[in-house]
């Protein structure tokens, strides 16, 4: 009784490991999905309202940063010279300023429209995580990042930090199941991994159902 | 009995002044913590042009029009009023320009060159000094190949044409962005 317990325990253990690998072993290859659309058919990622308020809108594809007409028949590719599909997000504050925000960490601001021109904005000291939200209240930009809160009003020169998030052990652990921690070294030993796993169950599966020889 | 250690309090007063010291050096250094020089302006000028006589060194003031070309080609600001520019020539002709960038990657300038043949194309890429924390991988050897040929007409964005390196980001950025700078400031100047 406890065998064939153990045996319908192991199928389905290895199954689902089976399908965390494979899945795993994809993902850790985005390209795989994306170069084959974004090369023929760009897909539009985030649509913005136009601070010309013209009705326009600006679009963030996975091609670049375009403006469209409401019905988004025509496009206009704006000049960028970082990639358009990492934008987070685009806003424009009660006074008409616009700002552009990566998520890696990185700010730009709409010097001129017409011709469109960016400029780059200090970003928050010593702050090498990702922007989790960025938005504006009146004419006061508001960052949150993974590690802090920070504000920055027309009359300060400098980012505000309103709270800290502290690198937690909770942080660490996370980053190291998905992976974020040395990612050249550990995404050849997880493919390797996942692989190795993969070719286990199959053989293990396969040499569980044949029969002995004796 | 004779004790073979030393004292404790001339043990206690060599560690406070070896702390000091410690502590004097790190100040010292707090300023330019990360930089790395891989290469001087003479170094990367060799490699640029390992078969040039001469290398001519021009300064070329930037007035406000061509400011303005700049930043509508870049949509991007541009602060420069003068910019330095190498040129080579071997007995055989032109070897081309080489222009030395100083990008702000996420919060230190990167300061790097770029070789542009004379058919306008970059034919080189060499990362000079190197200032943030993070991110020094961009000075490899496969980064960097994936701008040559590339001319002011390229996209040259990471993701686009160029592949950026991950725990690099923004420095790829920064470089791609340099290398953009550079072509069409040797287009226009």
């Amino acid at each position: 009784m406890f065998r064939k317990l153990h045996r319908f325990l192991g199928i389905a253990a290895a199954l689902f490991i089976f399908y965390l690998c494979l899945s795993g072993l994809l993902l850790n290859h985005p390209s795989i999905f994306t170069n084959k659309r974004s090369s023929s058919d760009p897909s539009i990622l985030s649509v913005f309202s136009s601070p010309l308020n013209d009705g326009s809108y600006w679009v963030q594809r996975s091609d670049g940063f375009f403006i469209s007409d409401p019905q988004f028949n025509t496009w206009s590719q704006l000049p960028l010279l970082y990639p358009a599909k990492d934008i987070f997000s685009f806003i424009t504050t009660s006074s008409g300023k616009s700002y552009l925000a990566f998520k890696h960490g990185l700010i730009l601001y709409l010097k001129n429209i017409r011709p469109v021109m960016w400029e780059l904005v200090t970003y928050p000291p010593d702050d090498f995580s990702s922007i989790r939200s960025f938005t504006c209240m009146k004419d006061t930009l508001v960052l949150k990042t993974e590690r802090a809160l920070y504000l920055l009003s027309p009359t300060q020169s400098k980012w505000i930090k309103i709270e800290d998030y502290p690198y937690t052990f909770y942080s660490f652990v996370k980053g190291l199941h998905t992976g974020y921690f040395f990612k050249p070294i550990l995404l050849i030993f997880h493919d390797f991994s996942a692989v190795a796993m993969i070719v286990l169950i199959i053989t293990g599966l396969s040499l569980y159902f044949t029969k002995r020889p004796f | 009995m004779i004790s073979l250690l030393p004292p404790l309090q001339s043990v206690s007063k060599s560690v406070s002044i070896l702390f000091c010291l410690g502590c004097l050096l790190m100040m010292a250094g707090q300023a330019s913590a990360y930089e790395k020089v891989y290469y001087t302006q003479e170094q990367a000028l060799a490699q640029c042009f390992p078969s040039a006589r001469s290398i001519e060194t021009i300064d070329i003031s930037i007035d406000n029009a061509l400011k303005q070309t700049i930043e509508q080609r870049l949509g991007f600001s541009f602060d420069k009023n003068t910019v330095q520019i190498f040129k080579g020539y071997s007995t055989d002709g032109y070897l081309g320009s080489a222009l030395i960038l100083h990008e702000k990657g996420k919060y230190e300038p990167i300061t790097f060159m770029v070789h542009i043949s004379p058919e306008k194309r970059v034919s080189n890429v060499i990362l000079m000094i190197y200032r943030e924390k993070v991110g020094a991988e961009v000075r490899k050897k496969r980064f960097l190949r994936q701008f040559f040929g590339k001319h002011a007409s390229s996209s040259i964005v990471v993701d686009q044409d160029i592949d950026g390196i991950s725990g690099a980001t923004i420095s790829s950025w920064a470089l791609a962005a340099g290398v953009k700078k550079a072509l069409i400031l040797s287009d226009e100047i």
